[in-house]
């Protein structure tokens, strides 16, 4: 199977900055697979989301290839990026509250979206989009249509960006911390929506987040980044039982534990012997 | 027995925040209502007061001059006997036409060079905005004079005058307006979807920064008014026989000591229309202000 995407020796550094955000990063991506990036921030994981969707801000040097369908699209201008973006290649963003803008009724910019796209009258991308708030969960979608960012719950916010983002059916949707910005509850419902969205249209996701139980429940493979440099990459089997690296290890030790007693939180932060003690003293997961 | 207390203080101190925040919503609200209803009133005299006698204006003659104000004459009349209620309708009139026109030509310019300086390249931005730096500082009279000097007083001249004044005013908000909406993830996820620079900037951005641009031109129509008034006083705005509100200023002058009343009609009917849009620009601002309304929320 070919990749579908294909990342090769990737290094991103912004305008002033002394050191690259992101160094040498290479992975990549079989059509219909869904592959974790975790790592603490400012590991580079949100650069490399940027970057592979174009949105890096000007003046920033990029290194590197990303091959989509290969085709580079990497250093490309934005005319030859815009066609392919939403349609072949979307996002999930971080914060629903403020993803959405807050001038215009969500059913308006589904319609928009839809009809910027697709040759789309206008009452069928109405109903279009009603079919899409349905399919997201929402109730009564025909009312909602009409509703303001503000007037719906983070929850609901996410579920009309989820339904933006895999609209017009794209082949590589990039979420960036799709769930760390709603409450626990409402977690696992968004994320069990994106998996069965993503399952049913065969897209491929690279899933951005912080969140080891994220990775274990959603994807097939992760990668693992710090200070903007993959650490380890590997099946998610293998990184969760036989971590090589010290680094994932000390990562999956300070993931809280529902079943363990309570104790100090092991952190990844502190310096290498403090880690080292407390992973002694608490063993690991 | 501490933490009971503790607790009703932080719900006293949380009560007396939203009754704060709840008292400034109402008071601008206030502010916004009384200013429409000045501005209505002015509105309202300069279109129904000239329905009734057209040529009273202008009518010299019509009744004796000076008259104080009285039942004949609710303003009383002018040194040449025409009826200053008539005179400051059309007055009025003018003001308003010229002052709304001068500031929709600034937001429209002013509003568009503002998008464009917050959306292009650091070049193009500092290169509108070093022009507009230019433009701003002529003080606003002396550009509009030089602009009358220029082109000659009329209407359209008094419009293009101010509008020019007022251009760089509404760029720089709407500029300032816009850089904070950029920075708003929407925008990146407009742009993530697919589209289009000139979408992004008229859906998602313009619509997003207008807030400070209504004030702001609420403002602006009250100094549209006073720098209206200012020109007619220098001789640069409307010629006479046509009424307007600094020419009866400036014609009543010599009457000041003997006819109060003269000067006092059309410096009142300014401070009435301007302190009618000032208001409404002000409780506006307060009104739109979203911190306050996140607090008032």
């Amino acid at each position: 199977m070919t990749d579908l995407l294909k990342v090769q020796a990737l290094s991103v550094r912004y305008a002033g900055a002394l050191r690259p955000s992101i160094a040498d990063v290479s992975f990549s991506l079989a059509a219909g697979e869904v592959v974790g990036v975790v790592g603490e921030s400012g590991s580079g994981k949100t650069t490399l989301g940027l970057a592979l969707l174009g949105l890096l801000p000007q003046g920033t040097k990029v290194h590197g290839s990303a091959l989509f369908e290969r085709a580079e699209i990497l250093g490309v201008s934005e005319r030859e990026l815009r066609p392919l973006r939403g349609t072949l290649l979307s996002t999930i963003v971080q914060n629903p509250a403020t993803a959405l803008n807050p001038s215009f009724s969500v059913g308006s910019q589904i319609v928009a979206l839809l009809r910027r796209h697709r040759t789309l009258s206008k009452s069928g991308a109405r109903s279009l989009a009603i079919e899409w708030l349905d399919r997201v969960g929402i109730s009564e979608p025909e009312k909602r249509m009409g509703s303001y960012s503000h007037q719906l719950s983070g929850g609901m916010n996410q579920r009309v960006v989820i339904a933006m983002a895999l609209a017009l059916s794209p082949r590589l949707v990039i979420a960036d911390e799709p769930t760390s910005a709603l409450d626990v509850t409402v977690q696992a419902a968004i994320l069990r929506l994106i998996t069965e969205l993503i399952d049913d249209s065969g897209s491929s996701m690279v899933l951005i987040t912080h969140d080891l139980g994220v990775v274990a429940q959603m994807c097939s493979r992760v990668i693992v980044m710090k200070d903007g440099a993959v650490v380890e990459a590997g099946e998610v089997d293998q990184i969760f039982h036989a971590p090589r690296s010290d680094y994932t290890q000390h990562l999956l030790a300070s993931q809280p534990s529902h079943s363990a007693p309570a104790k100090p939180m092991p952190t990844v932060s502190a310096s290498e012997a403090a880690v080292a003690k407390s992973t002694e003293e608490h063993g690991h997961g | 027995m501490t933490l009971e207390v503790d607790t009703s203080q932080v719900k006293v101190a949380a009560v007396e925040r939203s009754r704060v925040s709840l008292r400034s919503t109402l008071a601008s609200r206030v502010e916004v209502i009384v200013g429409g209803v000045l501005v209505l009133v002015a509105v309202l005299i300069a279109i129904i007061i000239p329905m009734i006698d057209p040529a009273a204006s202008t009518a010299v003659g019509a009744a004796p001059s000076l008259v104080p104000p009285g039942l004949l004459n609710l303003l009383g009349t002018d040194q040449l006997g025409r009826d200053q209620l008539a005179r400051v309708a059309v007055g009025y009139g003018i003001s308003l036409t010229i002052a709304v026109g001068a500031v929709l030509l600034s937001v429209v310019v002013g509003g568009l060079l503002g998008l464009l300086a917050a959306t292009a390249t650091s070049a193009i931005d500092g290169l509108i905005m070093r022009i507009l730096d230019v433009v701003m500082a002529f003080p606003a009279l002396l550009l509009a004079i030089v602009v009358v000097a220029l082109f000659g007083a009329g209407t359209e001249v008094l419009m293009l005058a101010i509008g020019i004044t007022f251009v760089p005013i509404v760029a720089r908000v709407t500029r300032a307006a816009a850089l904070e909406t950029t920075r708003q993830p929407y925008i990146e996820a407009a742009m993530a979807r697919g589209a289009r620079r000139g979408r992004v900037i008229f859906r998602h951005i313009a619509p997003n920064s207008l807030g400070p641009v209504v004030v702001q031109a609420s403002i602006l129509i009250a100094i549209a008014i006073m720098l209206e008034a200012s020109l007619s006083f220098v001789g640069l705005g409307v010629q006479p026989p046509t009424p307007s509100l600094g020419l009866m200023l400036s014609t009543g002058r010599d009457f000041m000591v003997s006819d109060p009343w003269i000067v006092a009609v059309p410096a009142i009917a300014i401070l009435e229309i301007v302190l009618g849009f000032t208001l409404i620009g002000d409780g506006l601002q307060t009104w739109l202000d979203p911190k306050k309304r996140a607090i008032a929320r």
